[in-house]
């Protein structure tokens, strides 16, 4: 999921059928936002409850209409309470990897020397290890829990943010009107207030949104794997784990969580990639 | 050349001693004392016998001492037991590890397979089907690897029972071919969704790209078959990207390799390390990070090598040409 570089873009390639994928991203996220905010009226039975009378219910099934765990645990309500903890879980980690990113790579671009190479170099030890086992290796140091598989993906993410806004800052350092402002007398901390941080700001909210949804899945991913959020609470990745254990009796009970992760993720991947277009037409 | 590969090797060595010293330095942040990890509480509750303890483990001396010490048993393959099972660390990590490539090597095999055929005929195929072929590989780049694996599992193990979906042995341990290649379709198809669609996308692009250079325009010109162009001149050069991203295929493949061995069961590393920080087994947790990290970068420099055998254009100063 992560060390996708994006080749190229979705728009145009994409048939436009379905209209803007901001639309899309409102309508899906929106609903389970608004499902979650309602969950009172749309699923009676809380996420937590245990109904020994109404274990591995079916799809369909009255007061349940995704059916309930071997505990009679609802799923729809399930589903539900994983709203917030999910989406937090990608906006938090994507917004203060790329910040902590910005931040090292404009002081490595802009110092450049042996700063840039120290750096540079302590970002490409973290780089040799691939996303996950980053992630991975942190939580064995922290500890598995929801807040550390956050933490863990921000220090996953953070070598390639700083990498890409250092490459930015390169090319911005070598251009007439930073070399205009130096010559004018321009000190290093206005060059980087006045014309670095505004101009790499769009670099960094494209990929910065377009990670949201890596995020949303490596953490639910994380969980999945029983390294984030420990059961009894739940996200989308503890139920996927959950339902996992009984695919052959209620396939669902993975099936559906897993197919929330990939839409929601897809959405968030979606509008960062039509926000790639819409900044780069107007550069 | 001789001299570009030297500097990318040197510069592997550097990062692997790098990612030792991430490793260890990881390992040492990890709450408590090694010792309280090692030893039971009764054994803890002598005070002379940790500190004979700590001395005879090398751990009253200072850190650099200590992690010279650590890097020379790792050097000669001593990689300690596991926590949990006593087991040699280098035991374990051999039979995962063969596991890990028996699925990683038949994935990227499988993706390369399809993802340049797939490329090509995005690129050639007009129409409705072109669209819909130029435009999936960026939709399938986007799905996690564990909601494709479970969706594959449920169709073809329990909706279709064509195939198992877990119960993969570690080839050491034997069974027979039969039995292996039907375990390993679903979480090798799995694994080669994300790098095929990559390797399709970046060979599409890059022979629209190739489509309008001279000598291409020269060989229609020239007569040429129109296959002929697409074998002999485009596809050697559109097939250069997919090399060069080797690396970040790789890299993705080993963090999707972890989720697809999870939802299939199936004994590698990735099972094996996610295991081990549950059980806070740290003498794997370790020589697993190690063993996947140099694998990543290995794995880079090998690609590296290859891209400076096939594309003519590095020059003496070991940086590729412009």
């Amino acid at each position: 999921m992560i060390e996708a570089i994006p080749v190229g873009s979705l728009r145009g390639a994409v048939p436009r059928i379905g209209g803007s994928p901001w639309l899309w991203l409102v309508i899906i996220v929106g609903g389970l936002v608004a499902g979650w905010v309602l969950r009172g009226y749309i699923a009676p039975y809380g996420p937590a409850e245990v109904h020994a009378d109404r274990g591995l219910l079916p799809i369909a099934s009255p007061g349940s209409p995704l059916g309930t765990d071997t505990f009679g645990r609802d799923l729809v309500s399930r589903l539900l309470a994983g709203v917030p903890v999910s989406i937090i879980a990608g906006i938090i980690p994507a917004a203060v990897g790329m910040t902590l990113g910005m931040a090292i790579g404009l002081v490595s671009g802009l110092l450049g020397g042996r700063v840039d190479r120290l750096i540079m170099s302590l970002m490409d030890v973290l780089l040799a290890f691939p996303f996950i086992l980053l992630a991975i290796l942190a939580i064995a140091v922290l500890g598995p829990s929801l807040q550390n598989a956050m933490i863990a993906v921000t220090i996953a993410i953070l070598p390639r943010n700083a990498r890409i806004i250092r490459a930015e800052v390169l090319s911005l350092r070598e251009r007439d009107y930073v070399t205009a402002a130096r010559l004018a007398g321009a000190s290093q901390t206005s060059i980087l207030w006045q014309h670095l941080v505004p101009n790499v700001l769009p670099t960094a909210l494209v990929v910065g949104s377009t990670e949201i949804g890596h995020m949303i899945a490596s953490t639910s991913g994380l969980s999945f794997l029983g390294l984030g959020v420990q059961p009894p609470d739940v996200d989308w990745g503890t139920l996927i784990a959950e339902g996992s254990r009984y695919v052959t009796v209620a396939p669902h009970l993975a099936l559906i969580p897993s197919v929330v992760v990939a839409v929601v993720s897809l959405m968030f991947v979606l509008v960062g990639d039509d926000l790639r277009h819409r900044l780069s037409r107007t550069n | 050349m001789s001299r570009y590969l030297a500097r990318r090797g040197l510069a592997s060595l550097a990062i692997l001693v790098g990612v030792s010293v991430l490793v260890f330095a990881a390992m040492r942040l990890v709450p408590g004392d090694p010792i309280t990890i090692m030893l039971g509480t009764a054994e803890l509750a002598d005070p002379k016998f940790v500190d004979e303890f700590r001395r005879s483990y090398g751990l009253d001396q200072p850190i650099p001492v200590q992690y010279w010490a650590w890097l020379s048993h790792l050097l000669t393959g001593d990689f300690g037991r596991s926590v949990v099972s006593r087991e040699l660390v280098g035991d374990l990590l051999l039979r995962r590890l063969s596991a890990t490539l028996v699925l990683g090597s038949t994935a990227a095999v499988l993706a390369l397979v399809v993802g340049i055929l797939w490329g090509v005929a995005a690129a050639y195929v007009r129409g409705l089907f072109g669209g819909v072929l130029r435009s999936a590989p960026l939709f399938l780049m986007a799905l996690p690897s564990f909601s494709i694996g479970i969706a594959l599992g449920f169709i073809f193990a329990v909706w279709l029972r064509l195939l198992p979906s877990s119960g993969m042995q570690s080839p050491v341990d034997g069974g027979s071919v039969m039995d292996i290649l039907r375990h390993t379709v679903l979480p090798a198809v799995t694994l080669a969704v994300y790098p095929s669609a990559f390797t399709a996308r970046l060979t599409q692009a890059s022979i629209d790209e190739l489509q309008r250079e001279d000598f291409v325009r020269t060989a229609q010109a020239s007569g040429i078959p129109p296959g002929r162009i697409t074998l002999l001149h485009v596809l050697p050069n559109a097939l250069l990207p997919v090399m060069t991203n080797g690396g970040v295929m790789v890299g993705y493949m080993l963090t999707a390799a972890v989720f697809v061995e999870a939802v299939f069961a199936w004994p590698g590393v990735g099972t094996m390390m996610v295991a081990a920080v549950l059980n806070r087994d740290y003498p794997v947790v370790q020589a697993g990070a190690l063993l996947v990290a140099t694998t990543f970068v290995m794995l880079s420099w090998i690609i590296d090598v290859l891209y400076g055998l096939v594309d003519p254009r590095i020059n003496v100063r070991g940086r590729p040409a412009q």
